[in-house]
């Protein structure tokens, strides 16, 4: 199982609502609804390896947007 | 005593032209504007809204509003944040003999504004918090009737604020979905060309534009936008 703990405090670090995160995991093609992204966060729920790389993606671009370069790490190598 | 039936001065119609701005701050401005005009004594006036504990003045009449909310934000505190925090009416006579926000006073004093009123406006969502803010140049300028005028005026204007709040959330939250939609519809095209050129998953696909992204610390959407601009004129990988 993909541990999601990075990606639950990368959001809180960020201050991204949820619904925030969704649009840009969803714009990167992610398939899930917002409310089964906040379940996956928070433990509940699984999904693929690339869905969950999509979510990675949608917090590091953000991190970029920071200055930083894609510090969480992807499921997929 | 002034009238304070809520159709009854003709500015108040602009609260109902809110959604016609051209975005929030527009619409907080109008009702700043209107809430002012309907005092004969106010000289200046501001929406205070507090988010996440942070205050900041929305929109406000001129400069003097916004130096006199910003000298309260200074010291996160003064009348307006009061009335904004404790959902309570201040009306202050005279400025100078009160003593309880001296750099507010200060300020005043400075720009020659001797009373103020300010009135909460009720939000409804939940943290978020608003005060209307009205200056008034002299001593005792912003009488009884002003206030309860005002506060009728507050009233109303909060289901205003309230409604254009979530009316400008939902426009902000249509329009970053018609670019997540347009952001998506080039990646997935991105994709599909990887897809036949790599002979591979949709997710190895992704995993190709995202390791990109990490080599050139750029988004993903920008290098698919190039990928499919290359497919039109030569080789995208």
């Amino acid at each position: 199982m993909i541990d999601v703990a990075p990606l639950r405090a990368a959001r809180q670090f960020l201050e991204l609502t949820i619904m925030e995160l969704w649009i840009d995991y969803f714009a990167l093609g992610g398939i899930q609804d917002a409310k089964t992204l906040a379940a996956y966060l928070n433990g509940d729920g699984e999904t693929s390896p690339g869905d969950h790389d999509a979510i990675v993606q949608a917090l590091n671009e953000v991190f970029i947007d920071r200055g930083l370069n894609h510090p969480l790490d992807y499921a997929m190598t | 005593m002034s009238d304070p039936r809520p159709d009854g001065p003709e500015g108040w119609g602009a609260l109902t032209r809110v959604t016609e701005d051209a975005d929030l701050t527009d619409s907080l401005r109008r009702i700043a504007g209107t809430g002012c005009s309907l005092l004969d004594s106010c000289s200046a006036a501001s929406v205070t809204v507090i988010v996440a504990r942070r205050p900041v003045t929305m929109a406000a009449t001129d400069e003097l509003a916004t130096a006199l909310d910003q000298a309260q934000y200074d010291m996160d505190d003064g009348p307006c944040l009061t009335a904004a925090r404790r959902q309570e009416t201040i009306r202050i006579d005279s400025i100078a003999d009160d003593d309880r926000w001296p750099t507010f006073r200060d300020a005043a004093i400075g720009h020659d504004i001797g009373s103020s009123l300010s009135l909460p406006l009720i939000i409804s969502d939940d943290g978020t918090f608003g005060g209307l803010n009205l200056y008034a140049h002299g001593v005792a300028r912003l009488s009884a009737d002003d206030q309860q005028l005002a506060a009728t005026f507050a009233l109303q204007a909060s289901i205003a604020v309230s409604n254009v709040v979530a009316y400008w959330a939902s426009f902000d939250l249509s329009r970053n979905l018609q670019a997540a939609m347009e952001h998506r519809g080039v990646i997935e095209q991105a994709k599909g060309i990887l897809m036949a050129s790599h002979r591979c998953s949709p997710d190895e696909a992704f995993a190709i534009l995202r390791r990109r992204s990490q080599d050139e610390n750029r988004k993903l959407r920008d290098i698919a936008v190039e990928i499919v601009a290359l497919t039109q004129t030569g080789d995208p990988t």
